[in-house]
């Protein structure tokens, strides 16, 4: 179970203030829980990703480090992996300029492939789709607009050092 | 007020607190049993055959408890929730897209077991404090088969 009250990946329950903002790094705690079944280079990685996804201002790193980690861990974790997928694909969108004459639009993001790259080529086939022309097209990758609560930011931050802990016994 | 029909009011209550619980694990069932259903029909891969026959039994599985959960309202003299949209509204699970790799069918079913477990104990709890056996029974019977499919599908997740 991921949390108590956390029903599953609807997107629209993932407001940062109705919780679920948390969701994937009680996931990744669940993971560095697991002593025996990851080693010191992922429990780093592991670490990594939970930072980032407590700043929640670098969007692309996030996806890049999430892609780094899931081709590392995935096979041997894929619930854990799906759910963390889930997550960022709710939280994550793609904000994408087709040309200068164009405004911005949004895509949803879908994380089917295991490299940034891959994942920024398929948001602007995605793009491209509801039509217009293609000309120097810009894309980044935002985390939405939610408020993370500043108190559960703060115990988030708190349990990473407990989370350092836990890995270092 | 009187003392009895105090006592009567606070279990009328309570009985309309379970049938209310009792729907929305009918909800959670029903959108269950439609996605199970759909990765029956989609799902492609090496594992084709045990998936397609595991889902198979599962969603059987469903459908049948569908209709006991359903009667069970109705002896608490409640009705049943019924039709695809209130279902759906009611249960809030998010559906699926198809075609899914084989191991998200798995994934993505195992998210919305335990989101109807979590509720069956709800409705467990619920049932156990209105002394509402015949409720509890059926609902510890039904957390029994989730638990179980559960422990399957994550099994099937775990990496060789």
């Amino acid at each position: 179970m991921i949390s108590e009250n956390c029903l599953s990946t609807l997107e629209t329950d993932c407001e940062a203030t109705v919780c679920r903002w948390r969701c994937a790094i009680e996931v990744i705690d669940e993971l560095l829980s697991q002593h025996s079944l990851i080693t010191g280079d992922e429990a780093d990685d592991l670490l990594d990703l939970r930072w980032t996804l407590i700043q929640a201002d670098d969007a692309e790193g996030t996806i890049r480090l999430f892609c780094a980690v899931r081709r590392r861990m995935e096979q041997r974790h894929y619930l854990a992996f799906f759910r963390i997928r889930r997550w960022l694909e709710n939280h994550i969108v793609a904000r994408v300029v087709l040309s200068s004459q164009a405004g911005e639009k949004q895509v949803r993001l879908k994380l089917d492939h295991y490299c940034v790259e891959a994942i920024r080529r398929s948001s602007l086939c995605v793009a491209l789709q509801t039509g217009g022309v293609i000309d120097r097209p810009r894309l980044r990758f935002c985390f939405r607009q939610t408020q993370v609560p500043q108190e559960p930011r703060r115990q988030a931050e708190a349990s990473t050092e407990q989370a350092l802990q836990r890995v270092e016994n | 007020m009187s003392t009895t029909a105090k006592t009567a009011s606070a279990t009328n209550k309570k009985q309309t607190e379970v049938a209310e619980s009792l729907n929305l694990v009918l909800a959670d069932s029903y959108a269950l049993m439609a996605l199970t259903h759909l990765a029956h029909w989609n799902v492609e891969g090496e594992d084709f055959f045990p998936l397609h026959k595991a889902f198979q039994e599962q969603y059987e599985n469903l459908f049948e408890a569908i209709d006991e959960i359903a009667e069970r309202v109705r002896a608490l003299n409640a009705y049943a929730v019924g039709g695809l949209n209130a279902l759906g509204k009611l249960a809030n699970i998010e559906e699926f897209k198809s075609p899914l790799p084989q191991k998200d069918y798995v994934a993505a079913l195992i998210v919305v077991h335990e989101k109807t477990t979590e509720d069956a104990v709800r409705t467990r709890e619920l049932a156990g404090s209105a002394n509402d056996l015949e409720t509890q029974d059926l609902m510890i019977k039904r957390l029994q088969w989730h638990e179980k499919t559960l422990w399957m599908l994550k099994s099937y997740l775990k990496a060789s």
